[in-house]
């Protein structure tokens, strides 16, 4: 894709972009008519754009659309964007609120996945406020690495994700995954940054819990 | 980390509602010294603070996608389209 854009919309006399310049420096450039620097930053982000979407929907043909419709936007505001956030920061918002409003449209029909209550999964504690014993007790943490080559492993972990009450799916994801600050999903999703971190947390703890196993 | 004796280790209960902030470094200086006292005199809390800190990094390293070279494609070709037809 790169070079298509390279051959077909290169303006003469015009230095290159280095791979390594900063995006802002591209957004410029794209904005001044560079369809290579275009290309660039389409290049360096549609993969993390498309696995927004893609977690969120869980549809590959959704996702490419979403993901079509994200770097439009972001032809279209070029002129005017004026690098008060980062581009990535600001592309992974249109593109999670793209998604989201798929997602919002699509529970007005009956949901075809299970969600798992959750409860069970968080930690109990005493009257006194003692940790009581909870799934296997066995350290994960320091082979997951390893473990994950395992493509069995994996898919367990992602159904594990995927099968989280919906509120809690979407922030762990957004949050976790993608990295979106929990500023910025308070504002996607029109609840408060308490919330967000509140669901967060337990859709951590609720996962700990499952991926226990799955990892030895 | 509570009410009373800032020093005092805290239950697990708040040691668990706390890791949040201890992992962003968001605790109140005076409070890190108690959980962390905690975290290493108690290990079930312990093993629920490592595996706590890395279900992000297992679920991003389970669920790494990218996007099908054949939809790269498609999306090329719409992009080099709408870029040639911007008012210059």
């Amino acid at each position: 894709m790169r070079d298509g854009f390279r051959a077909v919309l290169r303006k003469p006399g015009v230095e290159l972009p280095s791979a390594v310049a900063p995006d802002q420096d591209l957004v410029t450039l794209a904005a001044a008519g560079d369809g290579v620097a275009f290309g660039e930053l389409v290049a360096r982000h549609q993969d993390r754009v498309y696995a927004v979407a893609m977690h969120l929907l869980r549809d590959a043909a959704e996702a490419e659309e979403v993901v079509q419709e994200t770097f439009l936007a972001a032809l279209e505001k070029l002129p005017g964007f004026r690098g008060d956030a980062a581009f990535t920061t600001w592309l992974h918002r249109v593109a999670a609120n793209a998604a989201l409003m798929r997602l919002r449209k699509r529970r007005r029909a009956p949901d075809t996945l299970a969600e798992e209550p959750m409860d069970e999964l968080l930690p109990r504690f005493d009257a006194q406020g003692h940790l009581l014993a909870d799934g296997p007790g066995h350290d994960w943490a320091k082979r997951a690495d390893e473990q994950l080559a395992d493509r069995q492993v994996r898919q367990a972990v992602e159904a594990a994700v995927q099968n989280l009450p919906e509120d809690y799916r979407i922030v762990f994801l957004l949050r976790d995954v993608e990295g979106l600050s929990s500023e910025s999903m308070a504002e996607l999703l029109g609840v408060s940054v308490a919330a967000v971190k509140s669901r967060l947390h337990r859709a951590r703890l609720a996962l700990r819990a499952k991926l226990g196993h799955y990892l030895e | 980390m509570s009410a009373g004796d800032p020093e005092a280790i805290p239950s697990c209960q708040r040691v668990v509602e706390c890791l949040p902030a201890w992992f962003e470094g968001a605790l109140p200086s005076g409070e890190e010294g108690p959980m962390e006292r905690h975290l290493v005199l108690c290990p079930p809390c312990g093993h629920l603070a490592r595996t706590y800190r890395r279900v992000g990094d297992v679920a991003r390293a389970a669920m790494e996608v990218r996007l099908p070279p054949a939809a790269a494609e498609r999306l090329g070709r719409l992009l080099r389209a709408r870029f040639a037809a911007r008012p210059s």
